[in-house]
């Protein structure tokens, strides 16, 4: 196991910088998660770090070694491919015996390693079938075994769970976390589901046009997010645009709120489960009157649509604690109100690219 | 499994759709194939051309005469040349197309189809024009002194074999390419992530992969070779010995119908033959 260390990244097709200036750290054992939206460049990076994708600059160290001129057989990764790419002319044991020939392994320890880690992914007794002859599930669980047998330094996997129905991907990729963490593999998982990320992940790293936007925890992404993309790409977000003013902002609609004062293009950002609602407003520093537009019961929610003064739209969730139920019906005029430490001035990095 | 009766149908729909080329079938090749078996048990008559009898006296012809031995043995070593050249030279050009991102990929498809458009006796005569022992080029080289008698291009096994190798490679190219774009080359990526050497990925992954559309398309290319006519009828001179031109000369040179029907069914016979050896033996190597 080792740890990788990318520096200054960028991959540029043509004029397109596909992946631009970007810096990347993954500790022994750890499970980075490439979070952004389709085609900012996550596939590219992951598949510069295997050595598909030759890179434009910067560098790719495993284990302080730099990689980066180096045939993807010499680096060691690990790659399960979002199509699993298993071998059809061969069975799953021999899939998973491919990397160890490579390596000139003998043959009775090949044997030893195949069954191991076959046992690793509960297929045993599937050995002898052909990949085709296998669920989605059992393909992958093959991939994870034929990129794992060969003891990689680097695990590398690109949506591995995108091709499962919803149902699997929960089970599965606890299951690969589990493994994961049991033979400490460092690891950089891909993905554009941020549930799927929040499940697996030890760090996020959101991307977006081919940068870094911001990376760190699941929790200190999610209450601490940099930028307004960032606050809306991980949950919902209810955005207010407006400009700061002396010792607080104003909406576009014309509300002065009291929040804490920054300059510079900036917009004001408040979670659902933050807003308030009728006799919980009592002594929070805001409070308005909003018409409800819609109310959907979520069960343990409430989620509710309100029209703001100002014109501007929030959207509520209001836990449903027995004795604590919310009746609304829309046309109501209900009062609704947040506190200024629940708010966030964000830079708002998505009016521009808009 | 149990047919339904909605599956029934179904197959009395999908029958009437195949009845067209079914008839087609029949009429074009079923029904003058049985006539020319029928033949080639007749015996040649120099006054009546044909009288109706049943011997294998056309077939025993052939196996007793050394001339066909040479003619059957030219016409295999030929197709076989020129199939494995049309391979070893459209294998990578093919790869190169199925592989290119450029936007210049159908224009190139385009050139390779070209040859097809002019046909193969205009280019065969454009050959003989250029390197025919008065063409322009043995022409040009006596001229400049390099040579004193004109090379022998034409009219020799090389000029058949790379005329029908010349001939055949559109076809090649474009078997080849599909089938190579049929493959998912994430599967190589993952030989090489696992450690492949590149030789190693193309050996042990891809080829095993492309081998049985690689053995189609030269079959079929194979049995195009062994029924060429023009080909060697212009670039090998007229006397080439062949078996489409010789089964030819005796159908409507000779107007020996019973002989030429039965050289008609040897031939097809050797091709059926050694396309299957060929085919077999490739699979045999692979799985
Ligand atoms: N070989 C290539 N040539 C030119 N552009 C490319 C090439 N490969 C990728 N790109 C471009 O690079 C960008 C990033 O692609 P990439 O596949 O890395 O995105 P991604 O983040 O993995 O997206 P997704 O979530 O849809 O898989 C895209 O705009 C894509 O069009
Ligand atoms: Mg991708």
């Amino acid at each position: 196991m080792a740890e990788l260390v990318i520096r200054n990244l960028v991959k540029t097709y043509g004029d397109h910088r596909v992946v631009d200036t970007i810096n990347l750290k993954a500790e022994t054992a750890e499970l980075v998660a490439l979070l952004g939206p389709s085609g900012c460049g996550k596939t590219t990076l992951l598949r510069s770090i295997a050595g598909f994708v030759p890179i434009s600059s910067g560098s790719i160290e495993i284990d302080g070694r730099d990689v980066s001129k180096l045939a993807p057989n010499k680096r060691n990764t690990g790659m399960v491919f979002q199509n699993y790419a298993l071998f059809p002319h061969m069975s799953v044991a021999e899939n998973v015996a491919f990397g160890l020939a490579m390596r000139k392994v003998p043959k009775s320890e090949i044997e030893k390693r195949v069954a191991h880690a076959l046992d690793l992914v509960s297929l045993t007794d599937y050995a002898e079938r052909r990949p085709r002859a296998l669920s989605g599930g059992q393909q992958q669980r093959v991939a994870v075994a034929r990129a794992l047998v060969v003891n990689p330094d680097v695990f590398l996997l690109d949506e591995p769970l995108s091709n499962l129905d919803a149902k699997l991907r929960m089970s599965v990729g606890m299951q690969l976390r589990a493994l994961q963490q049991k033979l400490g593999l460092t690891t950089v998982f891909v993905t554009h589901d941020q549930k799927e990320a929040l499940m697996m992940a030890d760090r996020l790293v959101i991307m977006r046009a081919g940068r870094v936007v911001q990376e760190g925890t699941a929790e200190h992404l999610y209450q601490e997010p940099a930028t307004r993309f960032v606050a809306d790409f991980l949950g919902h977000s209810n955005v207010l645009t407006g400009t700061p003013v002396e010792g607080g902002f104003r909406t576009d609609g014309g509300i002065k709120l009291p929040s804490a004062s920054t300059d510079g293009p900036r917009v004001l950002a408040v979670r659902p489960e933050n807003l308030l609602l009728g006799g919980e407003t009592e002594g929070v520093e805001t409070v308005l009157d909003a018409t409800v537009e819609t109310v959907t019961y979520l069960g343990s929610i409430t989620e509710a649509s309100l029209l703001l003064p100002g014109g501007e739209r929030v959207v509520a969730h209001h836990q449903n604690r027995t004795g604590r139920e919310l009746h609304l019906a829309v046309g109501d005029t209900i009062r609704v109100g947040w506190r200024t430490n629940a708010t966030q001035l964000l830079i708002d990095d998505m009016s521009e690219a808009a | 499994m149990a047919l339904s009766a909605t599956d029934l149908k179904r197959g009395g729909a999908a029958s009437a759709l195949l009845l067209p080329a079914t008839l087609l079938v029949v009429v074009a090749l079923v029904a003058p194939m049985l006539t020319l078996l029928r033949y080639s048990f007749n015996a040649y008559d120099p006054i009546m051309l044909m009288r109706e009898t049943f011997t294998l006296e056309n077939y025993a012809r052939f196996f007793a005469e050394p001339y066909y031995h040479e003619v059957i043995l030219t016409t295999l070593a030929v197709a076989f040349g020129a199939s494995f050249g049309a391979l070893l030279l459209g294998f990578p050009l093919a790869y190169f197309l199925a592989r290119t991102k450029s936007r210049y990929k159908s224009l190139l498809v385009v050139l390779v189809v070209f040859p097809l458009l002019v046909g193969n006796v205009v280019r065969a005569a454009g050959w003989i024009a250029l390197f025919g022992s008065q063409g322009i080029l043995n022409v040009t080289l006596i001229k400049l002194g390099l040579i004193e008698s004109p090379l022998e291009i034409m009219y020799t096994d090389w000029a058949v074999i790379i005329g029908t190798l010349s001939v055949v490679m559109p076809f090649m190219v474009l078997s080849l390419q599909s089938v190579i774009e049929n493959v998912d080359f994430s599967v190589v990526d993952a030989a090489l992530n696992l450690g492949a050497s590149r030789f190693q990925a193309f050996r042990l992954v891809f080829l095993p992969l492309v081998m049985p559309g690689v053995t189609a398309g030269f079959a079929l290319i194979f049995i195009l070779c062994m029924n060429a006519y023009a080909t060697p009828y212009l670039l090998g001179g007229p006397g080439y010995k062949m078996m489409a031109p010789a089964l030819y000369e005796q159908i409507s040179v000779i107007s020996n119908w019973p002989f030429g029907s039965a050289l008609a069914f040897i031939l097809m016979a050797t091709t059926v033959l050694a396309t299957l050896v060929v085919t077999r033996v490739v699979r045999g190597k692979t799985v």
